[in-house]
């Protein structure tokens, strides 16, 4: 299909070349510079999708990111996006769109009877509607409204796409590459200052892309160039084109997103789609320019009606007339720039409808010479047409209805600077009575705003804003310069009348295009007493779209002013938050998906269990062997009996090396010690090590581990798995802020360890076949609970502890990480002759169960000392954290549940944990609740399954039968109450 | 130690490379964290200087004396990181001013050399690597994603060295292999 709507010249569009593309499956060509909206008009494409409520058809209403009607699916299958504004929307060759919100097509939307239910649909809807009765809430109407709301359809599939996130430092970010970002830039830049100038579209310029302006007496386009071309030498100079910045944070950081590859069919290998850029900068210069505001008449949302700035767009800058024949409604001066270039493109003007009784001379003979008939002090009050305009439908200064056929209607309420970015950090804009806007009101530390995003809306004054503010932040900076000689450049008139809801419109006058709220919505609310902008908008979903209303509010609250009796500055704005424009959820997650989410640590064994048998399971960051499968075995059960059977008999090793281990040094590091732990660590002989619990300042337990004693001023400390991080986080607290005055260093050394446990009766002779000096395992040199620094296999430095977690006869020898796979081969082998078996964290779970030993789910946040039976630990002449607050009357209430041992009545029945225990006979309701099931293991020892659980009188019912209920799983087991301690209470093989 | 049966396994291997850009394992190099002791600030900056002809860094930077540097890490601890080339005793040499603990085999580094690296580096960890805020000389105790990492600058190719805990080398390799595509 031709392109009929081009121009036969101009425009920055590559004749030369064609790019074929499809929309709704029908195909067009364009040409490399195009958006997809351009290259729609082009074709003669006016209708592009439909609205969200009312289904009612829309074309495209501007020519940048604030549009709020052309909203298509791009893309097809994994990369299919929904919501894509098309006018921003970089043609490819390929490029694929759909319109969306409609069925079953664009044209033919049976949805569109909505239209004739809209007083159904009015504000507050939902409040008033899906109120009655609360019952239906859940499956009825939040269903109905979930398969109603929503405009595109996202993929289905994962995105296929890589992105990443990248940081830049500078002294001026500039936001906004138009005349103003430009000058303010370069300025900048001129300084030596590290400068960073991004912006949105793929080319630098703004409005002098689209405007037929001089600048020192030639194109604009030409200046723009040469500012370019100097920007690029500069060293310190960060151009960012296609870069949208979406949020301002705390202390001078930015947000923003680069869009590397959307313009391409598919990203190129190693390239990303999307870049995140966490930019941070000394000062901000904000260009952003202004938005073109509507005006809400009867039907200005039908296609055809466009921001008169955009119908310039899409003449000058994409060689594209939106339509045959034009009508012109204006509030100023600014619209009539329209006329001239429409004229010039050969484009019928029909009518220019000025809102103002007085148009200045001049203009009235730019409308002769255009043959375009002057409706001054005019109005449209509606318009006519299906899926694109027929006529306008306008009133003149005393009320007379004249129809002009046109399928152009260029409509401008004047100008909204892009404040957007001055809010996110609570700066409220103000009303500007001269200039008819709200202006920034404070920015955010750090920024200034100059050019349009100011209000200043003249060519000249954003240059010279641009070169003022730029040269402000470079010497805010430090990098003091000169103004430069300023270009030659007019300020165009830009006179404007307050006009934005024509009273006595016909048909629907819409605010916000984009969630279909039109000025009746808001008078409606008005009637039903809202005032507050705040509420009005939350009641009318005005400007709470995707596009956050950036075309819609200022027009919306004029209306509620209006109609409250009030002014503008007395009704007020909201705000804008971040983002600016949606940003995908995946350029913020950069690389951090699926495995690399979080990074996974590795033991210093892994690669030694990896290579027998071993299966690995996630315990936190850690990947952790869980069981080794010999051959034979059916299942992991099979593999976990038969290691926690070697090592009740013979001898089992396991790595240990995710345990925590901290080393704490200096002369006061025993007095830190004696303050974090309950028991007292000063009292401890230098070659010796104990058990050691530590509690939170509310009296609960933190964490439980081993405290070794290296040197008078050195201490080695174990710590669960789980908790390293948070322990060492809770000592570097307890020392910096509670206890600052000691001398005492805290150091991780987790990493610097490979640590294996050798566990079993024949323990100790495996130990001695791996020591240099075999005599430094003995019982009466190393007896239970001491340690020692050993060489082993022939010179390699080692820690050795003689330390039970198991119950049995157990070391836990150290060796520097990197021999940690070949220590567990020597392990192997020189265990070998006594039946040596490598366990894992089933089996070691299971071990620890059989010995009664509390863990991760016992030391679950909510015990204290007393519920785990660790009141031994707890020292009676010494300050400790938690001591105060363990003693609360709720924590020592005798009916607290504490740990006991539970064993099913029937030995063959099965336990889980997170059962609840319940007394024989009692009903199952939450006041007879009596505690609940903590840890539950096979017990291969014993031949049935055992439990650990917290009981409310746990020591008192040992011995008597309660149930373990778990209605979850249908499960409800009599259980007997023991000691937890199930194997060897008495402690005999430790010390074995 | 020669007749030790036991092989160490070095926990990196291999070699990045791209346009003006090489990433590789820095191996064979010792360790040792040092907590300044209360009024020892002065006699362990003689004997440092005096054993290795460092100076001890005030703030995060890195004083680098042929094969041994001296890493500012916090207000009391340093990390004196030697090449196999250096041979002088940590702990002999700090004696009472401060205490030292070994922590090599518990990191691996890796060093990142060519114009291209500061390119990489960004993607990686939020620290100005501009030559006007880091060099040589510079340091950052800082995270590199959702890992801790030491950062620092030794030349002006620029050569940088990036170290982390052992049992993060693959996420460190990882980050790596991904920051670097597309150069």
């Amino acid at each position: 299909m031709a392109q009929g709507f081009r121009l036969p010249s101009g425009g920055r569009i590559d004749r030369a070349q064609a790019l074929s593309f499809s929309f709704d499956g029908r195909s067009y060509r364009g040409h490399p510079g195009d958006t997809l909206a351009s290259a729609l008009l082009a074709n003669g494409v006016r209708l592009m999708g439909r609205s969200f409520k009312y289904h009612r058809p829309r074309g495209v209403w501007g020519a940048g990111s604030e549009e709020p009607n052309a909203l298509v699916e791009l893309r097809t299958g994994a990369r299919q996006e929904p919501n894509t504004r098309a006018t921003v929307i970089e043609l490819h060759e390929g490029l694929a769109a759909r319109s969306q919100n409609r069925w079953p097509s664009l044209r033919f939307d049976l949805m569109a009877v909505n239209s004739l239910v809209t007083p159904m649909l009015a504000a507050g809807f939902y409040y008033k509607t899906f109120m009655w009765p609360a019952s239906f809430w859940e499956k009825l109407y939040e269903p109905m409204i979930r398969r109603a709301a929503g405009l595109g359809r996202a993929a289905r599939e994962a995105d296929p796409d890589r992105y990443e996130r990248s940081h830049l430092f500078c002294d001026v970010l500039v936001i906004g590459a138009g005349p103003t970002g430009l000058m303010a830039a370069l300025t900048a830049g001129r300084t030596g200052a590290r400068v960073v100038l991004i912006d949105e579209d793929a080319e630098p310029g703004g409005r002098l892309l689209s405007e037929r302006t001089e600048i020192d007496g030639a194109p604009a386009m030409q200046w723009t160039a040469s500012v370019l071309d100097e920007l690029r030498a500069m060293p310190d100079v960060t151009i960012l084109p296609r870069t949208t910045l979406f949020g301002v944070f705390d202390h001078g950081v930015y947000g923003a997103i680069e869009r590397v590859a959307d313009h391409l069919p598919t990203p190129p290998a190693d390239c990303v789609r999307q870049r995140y850029w966490r930019i941070i900068a000394r000062r901000s210069v904000l260009a952003a320019g202004a938005i073109e505001r509507p005006i809400a008449f009867g039907g200005n949302d039908r296609p055809g009606v466009m921001a008169a700035s955009a119908v310039r767009s899409y003449v000058n800058r994409w060689a594209v007339t939106p339509g045959r024949r034009a009508v012109l409604f204006t509030a100023g001066d600014d619209g009539w720039r329209t006329l001239d270039d429409l004229h010039a493109a050969g484009v019928q003007v029909a009518a220019v409808i000025d809102a103002r009784r007085a148009v200045p001379d001049g203009l009235a003979a730019r409308a002769r010479t255009a043959g375009a008939q002057l409706v001054a002090g005019g109005a449209v009050r509606g318009t006519q047409g299906g899926s694109v305009i027929r006529s306008v439908e306008a009133m003149d200064d005393a009320g007379r209805s004249v129809v002009f056929p046109a399928d152009l209607l260029a409509v401008s309420g004047g100008w909204n600077p892009t404040v957007a970015l001055t809010c996110h950090q609570g700066g409220r804009p103000v009303w500007n009575r001269d200039k008819l806007a709200f202006v920034p009101g404070t920015p955010p530390n750090g920024m200034a705003v100059a050019g349009a995003a100011n209000g200043a809306f003249g060519l000249h004054e954003c240059l010279q804003e641009g070169a003022q503010q730029g040269l402000a932040a470079a010497d805010a900076a430090g990098f003091p310069g000169q103004l430069p000689v300023l270009p030659r450049a007019e300020d165009e008139p830009s006179a404007v009348t307050a006009l934005f809801h024509i009273s006595g419109s016909r048909g629907k006058a819409f605010v916000d295009f984009q969630h279909d709220v039109a000025a009746s919505d808001i008078a409606l609310a008005e009637r039903e007493g809202y005032r507050s902008v705040e509420h009005t908008k939350r009641y009318t979903t005005l400007g709470m779209a995707t596009d956050q209303g950036k075309t819609a509010n200022v027009v919306g609250l004029a209306i509620l002013a209006e109609r409250t009796g009030r002014t503008i500055e007395e009704t007020g704005t909201t705000m804008f938050r971040p983002p600016y424009t949606p940003v995908a959820v995946g350029a913020l997650v950069g690389a951090h998906t699926g495995m690399e989410m979080r990074p996974t640590r590795y033991t210093p064994t892994h690669d030694w269990s990896a290579a027998n048998g071993a299966s690995f399971v996630e315990t936190g960051a850690w990947q952790r062997a869980q069981w080794y499968c010999r051959p034979g075995e059916a299942g992991w059960r099979d593999s976990v009996d038969r290691e926690v059977l070697t090592v009740r008999q013979a001898v089992g090793f396991c790595d240990v090396s995710t345990l925590g281990k901290i080393e704490v040094v200096g002369p006061d590091a025993a007095a830190l010690l004696d303050f974090v732990y309950t028991n007292t660590m000063s009292a401890l002989a230098v070659g010796r090590m104990r058990y050691g619990l530590m509690l939170r300042e509310d009296g609960f337990v933190l964490d439980d581990g081993t405290c070794a004693r290296l040197a008078a001023d050195r201490f080695m400390l174990t710590t669960t798995t789980a908790n390293a991080a948070r322990v060492l986080q809770h000592m570097e607290f307890c020392h910096q802020v509670l206890r600052p005055e000691l001398d005492v260093g805290l150091l991780s050394v987790t990493d610097r360890w490979a640590q294996v446990a050798i566990a079993g009766p024949k323990s100790r002779q495996v130990v001695q076949a791996l020591l240099d000096m075999p005599d430094a395992a003995t019982d009466a040199a190393l007896p239970f609970m001491a340690h020692a620094a050993p060489t082993v296999c022939g010179g390699v430095e080692a820690r050795l502890y003689r330390v039970s977690f198991s119950g049995e006869l157990a070391y836990e020898l150290a060796v520097p990480a990197d021999y940690g796979s070949a220590l567990m081969q020597a392990i192997a082998e020189r265990g070998e002759p006594f039946g040596i078996a490598a366990y894992g964290t089933e089996a070691l779970g299971v071990l620890r169960i059989e010995k009664g030993h509390p863990a991760g789910n016992e030391l679950n946040g909510q015990t204290t000392a007393r519920d785990l039976a660790m009141t031994g630990l707890l020292a009676k002449r010494k300050d400790y954290v938690g001591r105060a607050l363990q003693g609360r009357p709720a924590l020592v209430d005798p009916a607290r549940p504490v740990l006991v041992g539970i064993r099913p009545v029937e030995r063959g029945a099965a336990l889980r944990g997170g059962a609840h225990f319940l007394a024989p006979g009692a009903a199952a309701a939450i006041g007879n609740d009596l505690g609940h099931v903590t840890s539950v293991a096979f017990s291969p020892s014993l031949g049935h399954m055992i439990g650990l659980g917290l009981l409310a009188d746990g020591k008192a019912r040992i011995g008597s039968v309660v149930r373990a209920y778990d209605p979850v799983r249908n499960g409800d087991t009599e259980v007997e109450v023991c000691s937890p301690s199930f194997i060897d209470p008495e402690g005999a093989r430790l010390r074995g | 130690v020669a007749d030790t049966i036991l092989q160490p396994r070095l926990a990196l291997m291999g070699e990045i490379t791209a346009h003006a850009l090489r990433i590789a394992p820095v191996h064979g190099l010792r360790w040792s964290a040092i907590h300044v002791r209360r009024g020892g600030q002065g006699i362990l900056a003689e004997r440092l200087q005096a054993g290795f002809g460092l100076a001890v860094p005030q703030g995060p930077a890195v004083t680098l004396a042929g094969p041994a540097s001296l890493i500012w890490i916090g207000a009391e601890r340093l990390n004196l990181v030697q090449e196999a080339a250096s041979t002088v005793d940590v702990a002999t040499t700090v004696g009472d001013a401060g205490d030292v603990t070994d922590l090599t085999s518990g990191q691996v580094t890796v060093e990142l050399a060519g114009a291209t690296a500061q390119a990489v580096l960004r993607k990686l960890v939020a620290i100005d690597l501009h030559p006007r805020a880091f060099g040589p000389g510079s340091a950052a105790t800082t995270l590199c994603g959702h890992f801790g990492v030491t950062l620092w600058q030794t030349d002006t190719q620029p050569s940088f060295r990036l170290a982390t805990h052992r049992s993060y080398a693959q996420a460190l390799w990882h980050s790596l292999e991904d920051a670097a595509r597309g150069f």
